[in-house]
C-alpha cells in the first residue's frame, strides 16, 4: 500500500508519496531571496538551515491563487527545499499498481503519472522533472 | 536425514512460530532454549546443523552464547533473530560470526529463505 | 580492508614529503655543496620510497629508490649539479603525477623511461603504459549491489554480504567501507572491488540465492572511475593532539552542562537555567574558536611552493629574481589558504613577467592587523605605467575622455582587474597560460576580501590582499531594502553615511554626490535588486563600496546594523542564481542574504548594452 498527500494547484490536484515528504511547515516565514525569478518564492529558516522555497502553481503555469499558508519540505533526496502549495488536503492510502496508474502525457510537465481516485484525477508529481526544471531555471539565472 | 535446528528464545510465542515454520518446511526440532546459558549447553547435547539465535534474552544474551559456541565449535551455523531497530546489535553478531539474521517481525517465506540459504553454505 | 583511509594519509605525507623536495632543490641550486641539504633531500626521497613501498605503489617506490641513488651519489661527492637538480625536479614532476594516479585510482604511470633516462613529456604517451599494470588484471571483477527497497535492515545486509562477497576472494574495495557500515551509515548499494578465480556467472548465481538484492550487475571500470572521483574530494588534515584533548575536554564540560540545564529546567529552576545558559554561550564560543584552529593553516603552504615557480620563470625568461617571503607562518582558514593558491602564483608571475625587466626583488610580506590578515605582493621592477592604462581604458569604453584625464593615478590602477583588461601587446608564455588579474580580485571578494594595487613607476608595484582569517565566520553590515534583508562583509564597506537628498546632483544620466572632494556615483539597490520603488525620506542611507574597481554610494532603505554571522552556501540547483553567495540565519530567526553586487551589476550593463 502506498500512502499520498494530495494537494491542490488552481483547480488541480496533485500528489507526492509520504516518503518523499520530510516535514510539512505551518504558518512559515518566508523571507526573500533578492534578485531570485518569481518562482522563487524566497527561502525558510528549517532546523538551522536556509532552505529554498518554490512556488509551486507559478512554477507550473497555474495562475497566481491565495496560497496555502503551508510548505512541503521534500526529503533530503530532492532537496533541501520547499514546495508552496495553494490547498493540502487529507492524506489517502492506495495501492498504486500500474493499473490504476496512467502514464503521463507529456515529459516536461512534471506528472509521473495520473490517477482516477474515485470519479478525481490526481496528478502524481514528478520530483526528478521538477528539480531538472528547476537546475534549468537556476542556470538561466547564474551568474 | 532431515536437518536439525536447535530454536533459541526466551518468548515461548516466538520459539511456537519458529518451530512451525520450521517443521512445515521439514526440519527436525532437537531442542529449545530460553536463553543463553541453555542454548550452550544444548549446542553441546546436540551438535545441530543450525541454531536460530534471539539476542535480546535473559540470563545471557544470544551474542555472547553465539561467542562460546564458535569459540569451540567454529564450524557452528548461526543466524540471529533480532527485532526491527536493533540493527547495530545485528551487525555486532556478524562480525562475530553469525552466518546470517532475520528481523521480527518475520514472514514463513524470508525465514526459509534464509535458514535454506546458510544450510546450503 | 580499507584501504581508501590509508591512502588518503599516505597523499597527504607524501605531497608534503614532495613539496620539501623541491624546497630543497630550490634551495640547493644556490649552494650547491651544502651537504646538510643534499642529506635532507635523500632523507625525504627515503621516506617517500618506504612509504610508497609499503602500500605497494610499485612505480612510485621504484621511483623514489632511483632517486635515492642518484642522492646518494651527490652525497659521496658533496655536491649537486645544476643538470642534477633539473634531473631531480622532473623526477618530482613525475612523482606528483603518480600521486594524482594514485588519488584518482588509477594505475600507477610507468616510470621506466624516465629511469633510463628520458625525460617524459607530460600527457599522451603516459598513458600508453596503463594497460601493462597489475591492477587491471583480470581477475579483478567489479560488482554493484542494490537491496531492495523494502530490505528492513539494510546495514546488517549489506554485511552479511560483505561476509559472503569474501567467500569468493579478496576484496580490494568496497564502498561504503565496513567501518562506514558498522558505524551506521546508510545505504542501499555496495560497490565492491574483488580479486577472485570464480567467473560472473558464478558469482551471480550465488547472490541471486539473496532476494534482498534488486540488482546484480557488473559494471565496466570507468563508471566506478567517475563516482569514486565525485566520492574522494574530502581531504584530511592533521591535527595536533593537544587540540583534540581540548576537544573532548570541551566535549566533558557541555554534557556536564546538558544534566545542569536539565535539572534546573525540571525543577523550574529559573536562575539555574540562566547560570546554566550563561556556561554554555561560554563553551560555544570556546568550540567554536577550537574548531576554527583546527580549518587554520600557516600561509606557508601556499608559499612554499612558489620559489620553484620562479625559479622556472628565471630559467625561462633569462630574469634574475631574488625571491623572498616574510610572514609565511601566519595562519588563515584553509578554504582562504586555498582560494589564494591561483592568485598568489599569478601575481608573483606577473610581477616577474611584466614587473622586473632584468635584474630584481619579488617580496611576498603577510602581518594581522586585528582580524584581518594582510598580504603583499611586491617588486622592485618598472611599475605599473599610468598613460598606458589610460590609453586602454579609453580604448575598451572603460573610461570616457573627461574621466580619463580627471582620473587620480590610483584609481587607474584598480581597472587593470577590469576583465579583460590588458596591457601588455603580446602575451607571454607565462601570463598567457594563467588567470588574469580580474580573476585575482573576484577570488579576493568572493573571500570577503579587497584588493588594492599600487605603483610608483620606476619603482615597482604593490598588490595588497586584506583578507577575513575564516570564512565561515564573517563581520556584516546589515542592510534593509524593500523588506528583506542583506548583508555586506565590512571588509567590503568603505563608510557609510546619511546625506540630505539637496545634496544629490545629476550627473549626465548619473544621480551623484560630492564625497571629500570626488563625485561619488549612487546607486539605487532596489533598482539593482528590481524592487519597488521607495517613499522618498528625509535623508538617505549609503554605503559607499567598490565594484568593478570603482567607488560607488550605495542607496538602502535602512542601516540595520553589523553582526557576526556563520555563512551558508544555498543547496544546489539554487546556488547557482546570479548574486547569490549565501545566507545566514540569525538569532531571531530572520534569514539574512550576501550581496553580491558584481555579478548583479554586471548582467545591468550587458542588458544596458
Amino acid at each position: 500500500m502506498n500512502q499520498l498527500l494530495p494537494f491542490k494547484l488552481g483547480t488541480e490536484v496533485y500528489a507526492l508519496e509520504l516518503p518523499e515528504i520530510q516535514e510539512v511547515v505551518e504558518n512559515p516565514q518566508i523571507h526573500d531571496l533578492p534578485g531570485a525569478p518569481e518562482t522563487l518564492a524566497g527561502a525558510i529558516a528549517f532546523h538551522g538551515r536556509i532552505v529554498p522555497v518554490v512556488d509551486l502553481p507559478l512554477l507550473l503555469g497555474f495562475p497566481a491563487g491565495n496560497r496555502f499558508d503551508r510548505l512541503i519540505v521534500l526529503s533530503d533526496r530532492h532537496g533541501p527545499m520547499a514546495l508552496w502549495i495553494d490547498q493540502m488536503c487529507p492524506i489517502m492510502t492506495l495501492n498504486l499498481s500500474h493499473e490504476t496508474l496512467s502514464q503521463s502525457s507529456s515529459e516536461a510537465d512534471c506528472i509521473r503519472g495520473v490517477l482516477n481516485c474515485r470519479g478525481e484525477i490526481i496528478s502524481l508529481l514528478d520530483l526528478d522533472q521538477l528539480q531538472a526544471k528547476l537546475e534549468q531555471l537556476c542556470a538561466e539565472n547564474g551568474g | 536425514m532431515a536437518k536439525r535446528v536447535l530454536i533459541v528464545d526466551d518468548a515461548l510465542f516466538m520459539r511456537t512460530l519458529l518451530r512451525d515454520i520450521f517443521t512445515a518446511a521439514g526440519w527436525n526440532i532437537v531442542a529449545e532454549a530460553e536463553n543463553g546459558l541453555q542454548a550452550i549447553e544444548q549446542y553441546h547435547l546436540q551438535q545441530p546443523d543450525l541454531v536460530s539465535m534471539d539476542i535480546v534474552m535473559p540470563e545471557m544474551g544470544g551474542i555472547d552464547a553465539m561467542k562460546t559456541i564458535l569459540s569451540t565449535d567454529p564450524a557452528a551455523v548461526v543466524v540471529v533473530c533480532s527485532a526491527l531497530g536493533q540493527e547495530s546489535m545485528i551487525m555486532e553478531a556478524i562480525k562475530a560470526g553469525a552466518k546470517d539474521f532475520i528481523v521480527k517481525p518475520f514472514s514463513d517465506a524470508q525465514v526459509l529463505e534464509v535458514i535454506e540459504r546458510v544450510a546450503a553454505g | 580492508m580499507d584501504i581508501a583511509k590509508y591512502r588518503e594519509m599516505f597523499l597527504t605525507e607524501a605531497a608534503e614529503h614532495l613539496q620539501n623536495m623541491v624546497s630543497l632543490l630550490v634551495e640547493l641550486e644556490a649552494a650547491p655543496e651544502d651537504r646538510n641539504g643534499i642529506a635532507a633531500l635523500f632523507r625525504e626521497a627515503h621516506s617517500i620510497k618506504g612509504m610508497a613501498a609499503t602500500m605497494s605503489y610499485s612505480a612510485t617506490a621504484q621511483l623514489a629508490h632511483h632517486l635515492e641513488d642518484q642522492l646518494d651519489n651527490c652525497r659521496s661527492l658533496g655536491q649537486i649539479s645544476s643538470t642534477q637538480i633539473d634531473y631531480l625536479l622532473a623526477a618530482v614532476d613525475l612523482l606528483e603525477g603518480l600521486l594524482q594516479d594514485i588519488r584518482q585510482q588509477l594505475p600507477e604511470r610507468s616510470v621506466e623511461a624516465f629511469i633510463q633516462g628520458e625525460i617524459p613529456h607530460q600527457g599522451l604517451e603516459l598513458l600508453e603504459s596503463v594497460s601493462c599494470s597489475e591492477d587491471l588484471d583480470n581477475s579483478n571483477l567489479l560488482i554493484h549491489l542494490r537491496l531492495e527497497e523494502t530490505v528492513a535492515a539494510p546495514g546488517p545486509r549489506l554485511l552479511v554480504l560483505l561476509k559472503k562477497l569474501e567467500e569468493f576472494g579478496r576484496l580490494l574495495e568496497t564502498i561504503p567501507a565496513e567501518e562506514n557500515i558498522l558505524q551506521g551509515e546508510i545505504s542501499r548499494t555496495l560497490e565492491v572491488r574483488l580479486k577472485t578465480d570464480l567467473s560472473q556467472e558464478q558469482i551471480f548465481t550465488r547472490l541471486q540465492k539473496y532476494s534482498e538484492l534488486a540488482e546484480i550487475t557488473f559494471p565496466p571500470e570507468q563508471i566506478v572511475e567517475k563516482q569514486r572521483k565525485q566520492q574522494a574530494v574530502t581531504t584530511t588534515v592533521r591535527v595536533g593532539t593537544d587540540l583534540l584533548d581540548h576537544f573532548i575536554n570541551l566535549t566533558g564540560e557541555l554534557i556536564t552542562n546538558r544534566y545542569c540545564l536539565q535539572t534546573a529546567a525540571a525543577e523550574r529552576n529559573w536562575s539555574g537555567l540562566n547560570e546554566g545558559l550563561g556556561q554554555l554561550a561560554r563553551l560555544v564560543k570556546n568550540l567554536h574558536h577550537q574548531v576554527l584552529q583546527v580549518r587554520m593553516m600557516p600561509l606557508a603552504t601556499v608559499t612554499d611552493r612558489l620559489p620553484r615557480t620562479v625559479r622556472d620563470l628565471c630559467r625561462s625568461s633569462g630574469k634574475e629574481v631574488e625571491f623572498v617571503v616574510d610572514g609565511a607562518s601566519i595562519e588563515l582558514d584553509r578554504a582562504i589558504i586555498e582560494a589564494l593558491t591561483d592568485p598568489l602564483t599569478h601575481m608573483v608571475r606577473n610581477a616577474i613577467d611584466h614587473g622586473i625587466e632584468q635584474q630584481g626583488r619579488v617580496r611576498i610580506k603577510a602581518w594581522r592587523e586585528r582580524d584581518q590578515v594582510l598580504i603583499q605582493i611586491s617588486d622592485n621592477g618598472r611599475g605599473i605605467d599610468p598613460e598606458k592604462i589610460r590609453q586602454r581604458a579609453l580604448q575598451c569604453g572603460l573610461l570616457s575622455p573627461v574621466q580619463a584625464e580627471n582620473i587620480r593615478d590610483y584609481d587607474l590602477y584598480q581597472l587593470i582587474c577590469h576583465p579583460g583588461f590588458s596591457t601588455v601587446e603580446e602575451i607571454t608564455e607565462t601570463s598567457g597560460r594563467g588567470v588574469g588579474m580580474d580573476v585575482v580580485k573576484t577570488a579576493v571578494e568572493r573571500l570577503g576580501g579587497i584588493l588594492m594595487i599600487d605603483s610608483v613607476a620606476g619603482e615597482g608595484s604593490r598588490m595588497t590582499m586584506k583578507l577575513p582569517l575564516s570564512v565561515a565566520i564573517v563581520r556584516m553590515l546589515l542592510i534593509e531594502s524593500a523588506g528583506s534583508l542583506l548583508g555586506l562583509p565590512i571588509t567590503r564597506v568603505l563608510q557609510t553615511l546619511e546625506v540630505s537628498p539637496a545634496e544629490v546632483r545629476t550627473s549626465g544620466k548619473q544621480l551623484v554626490i560630492t564625497l571629500q572632494g570626488e563625485l561619488l556615483p549612487l546607486l539605487s539597490l532596489r533598482k539593482i535588486l528590481r524592487q519597488p520603488k521607495g517613499q522618498v525620506k528625509k535623508l538617505l542611507s549609503l554605503v559607499v563600496t567598490e565594484v568593478l574597481g570603482r567607488k560607488i554610494g550605495l542607496v538602502v532603505d535602512r542601516l540595520v546594523g553589523q553582526q557576526e554571522v556563520f555563512v551558508q552556501g544555498l543547496p544546489a540547483p539554487f546556488d547557482r542564481l546570479r548574486g547569490n553567495n549565501g545566507g545566514a540565519i540569525l538569532g531571531d530567526g530572520r534569514i539574512m542574504f550576501l550581496l553580491d553586487l558584481q555579478p548583479l551589476l554586471e548582467k545591468r550593463r550587458k542588458k544596458e548594452a
